[in-house]
């Protein structure tokens, strides 16, 4: 038999290697196993999401949305506080604080 | 007890169903992650996984499919997720090897020997092992349903949610791969 064909032979003898193998076992007590495991997930629920909140990524994304909320918030207040001419028409004859009105209250006299 | 009295028995929250269902197909579940992931403590893991995803998702299961073939499928996503997480934990030790010293933990192939393949065998089995672990996921896939479970094409073809023309091409390309990785293996190490 020469070179190639003791190759060939390994080669197909590897491939029928696995022909009429027996199923593998699980270890024993699964049911025990899995028990205990189910069990612990339930308990640690509460553990999970604290570990999930306090991954690095989950806080600089927490961290960037409000800072983004933040950000919105403050550039609509900032709009909303420059009153336009008709708001502060608005307020002056609300409270009557045109020059003339001080004025008129000023010369009241006692 | 047949298939349909068990699944509305698993459904209604019963634990001899329970009980039943893991006596019964422990051992397939077990066997198909052993396969695909070759080592025994991680299928074993994943063998809980999946009865404890069974646990929780019986209701949602509406029996349009076998049990077995319900199994199969979470146990090969099971095992493919448990296979990207490991390439990427192998990504990342390679990037941390660059910056540490200790070489030697990245590519350590370890040698795995199917507990049921016969003695006379077990060297030839661990080559074909060590080279399905080339082999792209769907291939070694549907090769470790033929191989270790014996599952008709058919069979393999609804487990994998493929055509029976794709599953025929995926193991005649496996075997290809195979054999052409065993070549190389030999030529190398024994000529």
């Amino acid at each position: 038999m020469n070179k190639k064909e003791n190759i060939d032979k390994w080669v197909d003898d590897s491939l029928h290697s696995l022909d009429n193998v027996q199923r593998a076992n699980t270890k024993p007590y699964l049911l025990t196993r899995l028990n205990v495991k189910m069990q612990n997930t339930h308990s640690s629920i509460w553990d999970n999401a604290l570990q999930f909140i306090s991954k690095p990524l989950v806080a600089a994304v927490c961290m960037l949305v409000v800072i983004a909320v933040n950000v919105i918030v403050i550039s609509k207040n900032y709009n909303n506080t420059n009153p336009t001419n008709e708001e502060q028409y608005a307020t002056v004859d609300e409270y009557n604080t045109n020059i003339t009105a001080l004025n008129y209250t000023e010369n009241i006299e006692p | 007890m047949n298939q349909p009295e068990l699944i509305e028995a698993l459904q209604q929250g019963n634990d001899q169903a329970f009980k039943k269902l893991i006596d019964e197909w422990q051992d397939m579940v077990y066997n198909t992650a052993l396969g695909i992931i070759q080592n025994e403590d991680d299928a074993d893991e994943i063998t809980q996984e999946v009865f404890i995803q069974v646990y929780q998702s019986i209701r949602s299961f509406k029996g349009d499919a076998k049990i077995s073939t319900w199994l199969y499928r979470i146990t090969v996503t099971k095992a493919l997720d448990y296979l990207k997480k490991q390439r990427t934990k192998k990504r990342f030790g390679f990037v941390q090897s660059i910056w540490s010293s200790n070489k030697n933990e990245v590519d350590e192939v370890k040698e795995f020997h199917h507990p049921g393949v016969a003695l006379e065998n077990k060297e030839m089995a661990s080559q074909l092992f060590k080279a399905m672990k080339q082999l792209p996921d769907n291939q070694r896939i549907a090769f470790t349903l033929h191989k270790l479970e014996a599952q008709k094409y058919g069979d393999i073809a609804v487990i994998m949610n493929i055509s029976l023309q794709a599953t025929e091409s995926l193991i005649a390309r496996a075997k290809t791969n195979l054999k052409k990785t065993l070549e190389e293996y030999y030529i190398k190490n024994i000529a």
